[in-house]
């Protein structure tokens, strides 16, 4: 029984010292707002609001799946510590954040809860019309959730992170409504630009791997074709790749869209039995970059797919205004 | 694949708390509602198996009921035995729900269509403060990082062959936990649980394929070597006298990518007893019994895990050394010179795996696992179990398993199967995060 002593000792030692270290932790955080965002693009979103107020911790690295991200060690230490926790919400995030929540033990967010960006966004699409569980998994239950490529996510995003960075912290309240209002000028600037974009692409038909790019489409007017998973979450099966090679060659579809996580092999036969390319699209903001440059490789990226490039004029617009 | 002991993926019965026990504001939105048909589907974010949902249904009705199914064709070709088997390794039940913002309780119900056993009924309090909690009941202790959950949720094709013989198929046991984690630094999360257990038994539901010393269900709460078997008294005893088990573990980011985990743990049987039958001088069976011993197994493990940029491959390496002290084994002792007896053998017996898997994409894996331990016997014969495996998930919640598994053994004849696994899982389905 004396090693037991020992170790419970060792125990008891280890764990007062990471407690003190924890509540210094606390009484740091009522200084600067801790936020951690599940996605870079709604990170980056929450710096430009809060500025200096914030300190932002972001999960997703950015070529990710977004629905199947890893966590590490530091996103529970984070999670822990954090004032506020944003995510998308809309069940994008559903496999790995209710898990973080409940793990990391956080009692301001388990009172609070998240901020959930999705709630209220106007503009759902590809809702299931109907349940049943001979269908099998889909993980846009509630419909696509994968918001942040639609250019609208920006203003509606940062709005909503203004309005929670003020309840959170009311004295900053005119710096918060000062930040998001200029954040949304320059958001409008870069809006002219993707829709110049858009026009050119207007009527151009796409498949998807899976329906992440389904809002930026839209704003595109790109003409929608299927996806090569039969279902959201449910990986292609060759019976389905099949269907989906007669139709992308009946409707005339010669692009295939196709995030960073995704095969890439796979994804380059499907298209190109269908007589398509596959094509890589951004899903979220990467290192070092904003929301609005992320955008901006998006459009970018979608012109390329059809060599297409926006007449001289349109790249005066892209000043450097980061 | 997002291996179940790793971070991600381990969401589990704590998932499955969050989404049922949490308070609402945990479970993610629903969106408009105005333009959704799902109306209630409030929250259906689930355990998950291997990533993503178990379902798209709501969790939200109390409590969650999820199903498992294991089963395997073994080709075993050893001197003892020959030839194709068809094995229903498992079938499990399990519910889980809420019964308070700060308690919640499961069990699980397993079978492999000889015997029902409840491996699991259990309830947990998490209102102490933001990072302890407490469970009671009868729960799967903590030790070492491959100990912790079913067989079948593990992405190795098998309990490593060390843990088994020196803790059983599973660790499942009657008693109190108490865990708690704290940050140190901004990367690192530090864990330990002290548990305090009135029995423990060595449950069993069948291996797959490999050496094959565990046959059946084993509901003497005992772990059976060579007729001998340990066995804790029923009934009151000293605090001194339960069995207790302890676990500390720190893991850390490393980079980017990475997460580097170490974790020491203990289990000590302080007070038991050796019990077998045998032929006394008289050829007639008698029990015999040896009481008042005691046992320790310690363990040290270490894993290292890293996956690409789009966390869609990736490399896992793990393993772990296990050393059994004390009182490690009982025979029946029949030589022509002495009488029958049951005699006790004291001392150190120890052994280890180690696994290296390789996630290739997001379904299919392969890996290779090493298990060499002594045996818990007094000559303590040493023995290697050698698995090469590739995990394909066709789905989310099916996987297909081929391993070829080799045994190498002093003391017995060597052994080679060939075992091609399915499971399935059905709705809710996790255990407790893989600390
Ligand atoms: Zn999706």
């Amino acid at each position: 029984m004396f090693a037991i002593r020992r170790i419970l000792g060792a125990f008891a030692v280890a764990s007062s010292l990471a407690l003190t270290s924890s509540s210094v932790a606390a009484q740091e955080s009522s200084e600067v707002l801790r936020v951690v965002a599940t996605l870079p693009p709604q990170a980056g979103l929450a710096s430009q609001v809060g500025g200096d107020a914030v300190q932002v911790d972001c999960i997703a690295r950015g070529k990710e799946n977004l629905h199947a991200v890893r966590l590490r060690p530091s996103h529970m230490v984070s999670t822990h510590r954090a004032d506020l926790f944003v995510q998308v919400g809309l069940a994008l995030e559903h496999a790995w954040v209710p898990g973080l929540l409940e793990a990391s033990r956080n009692s301001r967010i388990a009172n609070d809860g998240p901020l959930n960006i999705g709630t209220g966004w106007p503009n759902l699409v590809e809702i299931p019309l109907t349940l049943s569980r001979t269908e099998g998994v889909c993980v846009h239950p509630l419909g696509n959730p994968h918001v942040n490529l639609c250019p609208s996510f920006g203003a509606f995003a940062a709005r909503k992170i203004r309005d929670r960075l003020k309840s959170l912290r009311p004295e900053l309240s005119e710096k918060f409504d000062a930040n998001c209002a200029a954040y949304e000028v320059r958001i409008a600037e870069r809006a002219k630009r993707w829709k110049r974009i858009a026009a050119l692409l207007e009527g151009k038909k796409v498949v998807q791997y899976h329906k992440e790019f389904s809002y930026l489409c839209i704003a595109c007017g790109i003409e929608r074709c299927g996806a090569l998973e039969p279902k959201p979450g449910v990986p292609p099966t060759p019976a389905h790749l099949a269907k989906m090679a007669v139709k992308m060659r009946d409707d005339g579809v010669k692009v295939v869209l196709r995030g960073a996580w995704t095969p890439l092999r796979l994804a380059q036969d499907a298209a190109a039995r269908g007589g398509a390319k596959a094509v890589e699209i951004p899903v979220m903001t990467e290192k070092g970059e904003t929301w609005l440059d992320f955008m901006d490789r998006a459009h970018e990226t979608l012109l390329e797919a059809w060599d297409l490039t926006l007449p001289e004029d349109g790249l005066n617009m892209k000043l450097a205004d980061d | 694949m997002k291996s179940i002991s790793n971070i991600t993926p381990s969401l589990s019965l704590l998932v499955l708390a969050s989404v049922l026990g949490a308070p609402e504001a945990l479970a993610q939105d629903s969106g408009p509602e105005e333009n959704s048909p799902v109306g209630l589907l409030e929250s259906p974010a689930m355990p998950r198996i291997y990533w993503g949902q178990t379902s798209r249904f709501t969790n939200s009705f109390n409590p969650a009921i999820g199903m498992a199914f294991d089963a395997s064709l073994i080709n075993m070709d050893s001197d003892d035995e020959d030839g194709f088997d068809a094995r229903l390794n498992l079938a499990e039940v399990t519910m889980q729900g809420p019964l308070s913002p700060n308690w919640w309780g499961g069990f699980a119900l397993e079978t492999n269509s000889e015997e029902v056993a409840l491996t699991e009924s259990a309830l947990y309090y998490t209102g102490l403060g933001d990072r302890s909690a407490i469970r009671a009941g009868k729960f799967f202790a903590d030790f070492g990082k491959q100990m912790q959950i079913h067989v079948h949720d593990l992405d190795i094709p098998d309990r490593p062959a060390v843990l088994r013989e020196y803790l059983g198929f599973e660790l499942p046991g009657t008693g109190i936990q108490y865990d708690h984690w704290s940050p140190i630094g901004d990367d690192t999360a530090f864990r330990f649980s002290v548990g305090l257990f009135s029995e423990m038994s060595a449950h069993d539901h069948g291996d797959h394929g490999g050496h094959d010393d565990h046959e059946g269900h084993d509901d003497d709460h005992g772990d059976e070597h060579g007729g001998v078997e340990m066995h804790m008294e029923g009934g009151y005893r000293d605090l001194s006298d339960m069995i207790m088990t302890a676990r500390a573990t720190a893991m850390t980011d490393v980079g980017t990518n990475g997460v580097f985990q170490i974790g020491a743990s203990i289990k000590t049987v302080p007070d038991f007893a050796f019990e077998g039958e045998g032929e006394n001088d008289l050829a007639e069976e008698v029990e015999f019994e040896a009481e008042g011993l005691d046992q320790s197994v310690t363990g040290f493990d270490l894993t290292y895990e890293w996956n690409s940029d789009d966390g869609m491959s990736g490399w896992t390496l793990g393993g772990e050394f296990v050393r059994v002290s004390g009182d490690v084994a009982g025979e029946i002792v029949n030589d022509e010179t002495a009488l029958v007896d049951l005699e006790v053998f004291n001392g150190d017996v120890q052994g280890y795996y180690a696994f290296a898997q390789h996630d290739m994409d997001d379904t299919n894996s392969f890996g290779v696992m090493i298990s060499t331990f002594e045996h818990l016997e007094e000559e303590a014969p040493e023995e290697t179990e050698t698995s090469i495996y590739w995990n394909h998930w066709p789905t989310e919640y099916t996987r297909l398993r081929l391993a070829a598994v080799n045994v190498d053994s002093e003391e017995e004849e060597d052994s080679q199967a060939l075992v091609f696994q399915l499971n399935g899982w059905f709705g809710a389905h996790g255990h407790p995060y893989n600390w």
